[in-house]
């Protein structure tokens, strides 16, 4: 069957800059896979700083006298915590205790909110706010994600104002453009919303900001490497988001998003089921000796199955395939030594696999 | 001092490196790694050896001696975890050369197929090379007490040895433009006739491991950071005045505050040259040894210009930050490299310009510029004398003229610069001319020839000695490595 | 301020008294409250005929629960028939006659087809080997049925399927008669469920209570106020209280109660949809649930007679059933009154008299399959059915308009649809619900809509062992 493919409001720049003609798709929208080199973009967001177009992810407005008390419900974390210009890191979970998704939410206004997140869910979260009397809505706007240590200078140069807090975000009429300026993502950076009509004059502007600090464009292989090598797990990609609302698995404990769970939030969809799930297993960074990822092949440990790898890629910056796995807890420590079915070397180690670089002050 | 000699302290290691720069540090963690207690010297008060950054105008930097180094092996790069230490290498671009009549022949590595195959080829060359070496390190020697020497197999690519960079080059499907173009990239800040053979050696010689983020200091302070984490000791400032002998053997090293070091092994990451000149005494050097030495040549050819602009020279962002090759040409270096053999500065020496600042923006204020200019074919003693301020200045603007045919006015934006030659990294980095790559690169000194033949893996006929220096086609790292890994396969 | 109590019982029918009578003997605290005036929800006497004891809704049992006599001691309660044959009546006046005793049965289908008799032979055979292996998950409450490939089998097939081996039209109606809704899957296994139920040490056996329901409720009221359950009439629960875990339940007036547990006898649906907080018990339950709704119900007619209907000779259960499809009516779907109406009719003063005045009888009509929102709305159906009930009935029994002396009837009300995975789950899976401390302990709660009240003991029980567990402050 095909789907509508959509092309991103950034289109006609991303093709001019997309001289080897690579193409990917993801979430119905057309994107460049990368523009050229796929190692310097992959290694751009470590060294000085890299954008990317990412219209292509997935954004929904919840608006009405019930969004709070919908989203008490939907999220693993209570939104009566977040005031307006805040945002959070939230799962929300089958009924029996799945990771459906992970977005980012945040609060607009007493009624209104906003999810990000990188897979849709709009049947799940639309059923549920049609219990509470909320509107759902889907936003296509025109997004930019600018990634690295220089990210923050070129916020700067930009002219966005104030330095914005992680976790913030704010709506700003920007030399005669509707935008909002969110720091949402896990890489030390920013991103940047406007309408879709906007959104040539913005990819300029924000391509000038950032020429000084050697920011280069990145594609989609490469801010997917960037994710790995962060040691974020991402639907599609590392899991199965769960789709059947009794789904029991993937469980949040399984994929160590745990952290994304209040344990004094206690109304949220599947948290009896995910309370007593079974913790036997937990996500963590493998290495691998050699260039070749290994997504989805089973670990051993001394010979016996001791868990599976998920996403896996070759890093440039490390200069080796890695991947993101989930293993049992007893071959969970940094440095265990596991091995691949063929015989390939993988070791356990710490996440991230790189640290985010520290923003350049000076 | 010297008559302070009441406490003659005497430390036992398992293994004395000599020079803390890359090869010496990786070899260190090599050693430390597998539990044997090694300590490193080095009388500069930083580590790295080449691997600096160096603030040479207020406010702006760069690294002196090169912009990249040679790739280092994957392997050893995951083994020793340096991105991890905070080695991020940035892979260069694009490839620019420019003739003085505008004419300019742009290569984005990965648009262009044939030059995308061409560095495939040579990539995959210098993969095998280095195995080899790693693997020949690993191979214990044998004591063999009646049989005769094997027959030694060949390294992979010793074909090139037969091969000029001229006939190489056209046996590509490319235009005269293109094969010049490749000319320049393989021999930037080197000394080689592209119409001798062996000239293709070049090639192998160690081009694009990376423009690591900060300079080549990032890159030295994560072997620094691999090596302590492994528990290496490193030892600065401290000046090593000979290897000390013993029947025939290294069994340690006299520093010259009068301490001793005793190891079991040593390694001299110096050239082979100075290895033998300066740490030994004269009566004391092995005949095979000199033998050897007397043979051995030095071809300094590296000069570097390094300038602090006030504003970044007009140029497309498409190449603004890879390497930017001035009117190269097969003739235009063949001559080159006969005024070099004279002693004599060439009028057009081969130039390459990269400017670093736009691929790491933390070399420069904010709005402000460094650009590097490596020249080839720079005498280490000119004909008619040493490097005189009056040379140096010559040298200088007339390599500023060029720059500024290729790049309207850039003269007009110098705040600030330095001008290194031979004999300032002889100096400064205690290497023999200032040749860095610590000696010619040419067939009888490559590969299986390039130390002592029969004695593979760096190993040296006396005892205990090894060489890990800089030894081309085998990439950043890898020597030091490789004679880690015979001590280690000796010691067992 | 009311003080807080271990336990609320939503409804004073059957099961919520059950259900409050264990959790009282267990020494809990316990409330129960009912929305109407008196106790008794559908078994309670109709107030619509003088002098009649009896419920509206047929008194006929197949499934009470035989722990209730003993636990309660439920000295009053009596049997005034036990094993009672039924009798399918025919379109063209002849009639078949089901009994439990096989050999009797076999006889009479020999008579009309020897290949129906030995395929009865065999299907009663299997049927009633798998019910007794599943006693314990139907009647005991196991949390596990056994493994059995009959029970894999017969849990995806309809009772229609199942029975097309017959040959008689009729034969195959009026068994799927007692199926309930012999097209939906899983329906096979609900012939099972009757014949795995015991009462008065039969198994799958019919029975008429002495004084009806009425008496029935009577003694379980007197029960439980003897156990010290606190009961409240005419207070209407609107809300259930609960964050994450049950707080109590809030009235119609606004007065909010207090307690640990709440056992609920409504149907799932209302309990998690209307009562429970919005999305209490997950968006895709609650989806689930919303889809699922009953379409039809069961309507009873009571006429009161002032001669006794005669069907035959038999003190039987009579059912109306001619054609297997007529089950399959889509006039339902389509909220209409369908054609062929499914009729159980029985006469409880023959056995038992007390139950009518003296000289006047009683007929107990169960109709099935009548649909729960008909487009021109029950009131006005309820004369259409009472016409229609009794055209029908008077092809079998002479002069019945003429007795009729007076009526009462109950309309379809909302109950838990039939399914498979219903009749296939646990007491365990169906009493509890996600949200902790809520408990459904009514009809909801079994396998197949029918008077038992093991819902209700069972309910307690899981409630009780919850309370336990669930020490707080």
């Amino acid at each position: 069957m095909t789907m509508l493919v959509r092309a991103t409001p950034f289109h006609s720049r991303v093709a001019a800059a997309n001289r080897l003609n690579a193409w990917v798709n993801r979430n119905d929208h057309t994107l460049a896979a990368h523009y050229g080199d796929v190692n310097a973009e992959a290694i751009a967001p470590h060294a000085t700083a890299a954008m990317a177009d990412i219209s292509w992810r997935w954004r929904v407005t919840i608006e009405g006298a019930g969004s709070e008390e919908f989203l008490t419900r939907l999220l693993t974390r209570n939104p009566a915590k977040l005031s307006p210009g805040q945002a959070f890191k939230a799962l929300w979970l089958s009924d029996r205790g799945a990771v459906r998704g992970a977005g980012a939410i945040a609060r607009f206004g007493r009624e209104s909110f906003q999810i990000v997140a990188t897979q849709s869910d709009f049947d799940w979260i639309a059923r549920g706010a049609a219990l509470f009397d909320v509107r759902v809505r889907e936003i296509e706007e025109g997004g930019l994600a600018i990634v690295g240590p220089y990210a923050a200078k070129i916020f700067e140069a930009a002219g966005f104002g104030d330095p914005l807090e992680a976790l913030k975000f704010r709506k700003l009429f920007w030399r005669g453009l509707d935008i909002t300026l969110s720091r949402f993502g896990e890489h030390a950076g920013f991103e940047v919303w406007c309408k879709p009509d906007d959104a040539l004059i913005l990819w300029g502007r924000l391509l000038k900001a950032g020429e000084p600090f050697a920011m280069k464009l990145a594609g989609l292989h490469a801010m997917d490497l960037l994710d790995l090598v962060a040691g974020v797990p991402r639907p599609e990609r590392d899991y199965e988001a769960a789709r059947d609302g009794f789904a029991t698995a993937p469980t949040p404990f399984e994929l160590k998003l745990e952290s994304l769970i209040d344990d004094d939030h206690l109304l949220f969809n599947g948290r009896a089921a995910s309370l007593s799930a079974p913790r036997t297993r937990t996500r963590v960074g493998i290495e691998l000796d050699g260039d070749k990822p290994a997504p989805h092949a089973p670990l051993l440990h001394n010979g016996q199955r001791a868990g599976r790898t998920m996403g896996s890629l070759y890093s440039p910056a490390l200069q080796r395939a890695i991947a993101l796995a989930t293993v049992d807890l007893s071959s969970a420590k940094p440095g265990t030594r596991l091995t691949l079915p063929d015989g390939t070397a993988a070791k356990v180690v710490d996440l991230p696999f790189l640290p985010v670089p520290d923003p350049i002050a000076e | 001092m010297w008559d302070n000699r009441a406490e003659r302290v005497t430390v036992r290691y398992d293994a004395a490196i000599i020079g803390a720069g890359a090869n010496g540090l990786a070899a260190a963690a090599t050693l430390g790694r597998a539990g044997l207690k090694v300590i490193v010297l080095d009388r500069a008060t930083v580590c790295g050896g080449r691997a600096i950054t160096r603030e040479f105008d207020p406010g702006f930097r760069a690294s002196p001696f090169a912009d990249e180094l040679a790739p280092v092996p994957a392997e050893i790069f995951r083994d020793l975890d340096l991105a991890r230490h905070g080695a991020i290498l940035v892979p260069m671009p694009s490839s620019l050369a420019l003739w003085p009549d505008r004419r300019h022949e742009v290569l984005h590595w990965s648009a262009s197929a044939a030059f995308s195959r061409l560095r495939t080829v040579v990539r995959s060359r210098e993969k095998e090379i280095r195995a080899r070496a790693l693997a020949d390190a690993a191979h214990a020697i044998e004591r063999r007490w009646f049989a005769s020497a094997p027959e030694p197999t060949l390294w992979p690519s010793e074909d090139w040895s037969d091969l000029s960079l001229i006939s190489f080059a056209g046996d590509w499907h490319l235009g005269e433009d293109a094969r010049a173009h490749i000319l320049a990239a393989a021999l930037t800040g080197r000394v080689a006739d592209p119409f001798a053979t062996g000239s293709a050696l070049h090639l192998l010689a160690g081009h694009g491991g990376g423009m690591p983020i900060g300079g080549l200091a990032t890159f030295g302070g994560a072997l620094e950071a691999a090596a302590r984490a492994a528990g290496a000791e490193i030892s600065l400032g401290l000046e090593v005045a000979d290897i000390h002998l013993r029947g025939g053997r290294a069994i340690g090293l006299h520093l010259a505050d009068g301490r001793e070091i005793d190891a079991l092994a040593v390694i001299s990451t110096l050239d082979l040259r100075r290895t033998f000149f300066s740490l030994f005494a004269w009566k004391d050097i092995p005949k095979v040894a000199e033998q050897r030495v007397s043979r051995y040549r030095n071809a300094a050819g590296r000069a570097r210009l390094l300038l602090a602009l006030d504003r970044p020279p007009a140029l497309d962002p498409d190449f603004a930050q890879g390497q930017i090759h001035i009117a190269p040409g097969a003739a235009a270096l063949a001559k080159a490299h006969d005024a070099w053999r004279c002693n004599v500065v060439p009028d057009e020496p081969p130039l390459t310009l990269r400017l670093v600042s736009a691929s790491d923006p933390r070399l420069a204020p904010v709005g402000k510029a460094v650009l590097t200019a490596t020249l080839g074919c720079i005498p280490h003693t000119v004909f008619d004398g040493a490097w005189t301020n009056e040379k140096r200045t010559a040298l200088r603007d007339r390599t500023l003229a060029r720059i500024e045919m290729a790049l309207p006015g850039v003269s007009a934006s110098v705040l600030g610069s330095e001008l290194i030659v031979p004999p300032d990294i002889e100096e400064q980095l205690g290497i023999t001319d200032g040749d860095l790559d610590g000696g010619e690169i040419a067939p009888d000194q490559m590969f299986a020839l390039r130390g002592f033949e029969d004695h593979p893996g760096g190993r040296t006929p006396i005892g205990g000695l090894y060489l890990g220096g800089v030894s081309p086609a085998f990439g950043t790292c890898a020597a030091g490595v490789a004679a880690a890994r015979a001590i280690m396969a000796d010691l067992t | 301020m009311s003080q807080s109590r271990d336990a609320v019982v939503i409804g004073g029918g059957l099961n919520g008294l059950v259900a409050a009578i264990y959790l009282a003997k267990a020494g809990r605290k316990v409330l129960l409250l009912e929305a109407e005036e008196t106790l008794g929800g559908s078994c309670r006497a109709t107030t619509a005929l003088a002098g009649v004891r009896a419920s509206v809704r047929s008194s006929l049992l197949i499934a009470l629960d035989p722990r209730l006599a003993k636990d309660l001691a439920l000295q009053g309660l009596k049997f005034a028939l036990r094993d009672i044959p039924t009798i399918a009546l025919q379109q063209d006046g002849s009639s078949l006659t089901l009994a439990r005793d096989v050999n009797g049965t076999q006889r009479a289908l020999a008579a009309r087809s020897p290949g129906d008799a030995d395929t009865y032979r065999r299907l009663r055979a299997e049927i009633f080997t798998l019910a007794r292996a599943m006693r314990p998950f139907w009647c005991d409450g196991a949390s596990t049925s056994p493994p059995d490939t009959l029970l894999s089998r017969l849990r995806r097939t309809d009772a229609a399927s199942l029975l097309a081996g017959f040959e008689s039209d009729t034969l195959k109606a009026a068994l799927a008669f007692d199926s309930v809704a012999p097209f939906e899957t899983g329906s096979a296994l609900a012939l099972v469920w009757r014949a795995a139920q015991e009462m008065c040490g039969l198994q799958g056996a019919l029975a008429l209570p002495q004084g009806g329901l009425p008496a029935l409720m009577e003694m379980l009221a007197a029960t439980a106020q003897a156990a010290g359950v606190e009961v409240r009439t005419r207070a209407r629960v609107a809300k259930i209280i609960a964050d994450n875990v049950v707080a109590g339940a809030a009235l119609e007036s606004g007065e909010e109660i207090y307690c640990r547990a709440v056992l609920c006898s409504l149907s799932r649906r209302k309990t998690l949809l209307d009562l429970a907080p919005k999305g209490s018990s997950g968006f895709s339950e609650t989806q689930k649930l919303a889809r699922t709704s009953a379409q039809n119900g069961e309507g009873s007619i009571l006429f009161l007679l002032n001669a006794p209907a005669d069907f035959g000779s038999a003190n039987a259960r009579y059912i109306l059933a001619d054609r297997l499809e007529a089950f399959a009516d889509t006039a339902i779907r389509e909220h209409r009154f369908p054609d062929e109406l499914q009729i159980e009719a029985f006469v409880p003063t023959i056995a038992d008299p007390t139950l009518a005045p003296p000289g006047q009888h009683l007929l107990s009509v169960r109709v099935q399959g009548l649909p729960l929102m008909p487009a021109d709305g029950w009131p006005a159906l309820s004369v259409k059915l009472v016409e229609r009930v009794t055209a029908a009935l008077e092809r079998h029994t002479a002069h019945l308009r003429a007795r009729i002396v007076g009526l009462d009837v109950q309309v379809p009300r909302e109950e838990e649809p039939f399914s498979g995975a219903r009749l296939a789950s646990s007491y365990r899976a169906r009493i509890a619900t996600p949200v902790e401390g809520l408990f459904l302990c009514g009809v909801a709660a079994e396998p197949v809509n029918a008077v038992s009240g093991r819902a209700g003991r069972l309910a307690a029980g899981i409630a009780q062992a919850w309370l336990a567990r669930e020490k707080r402050g």
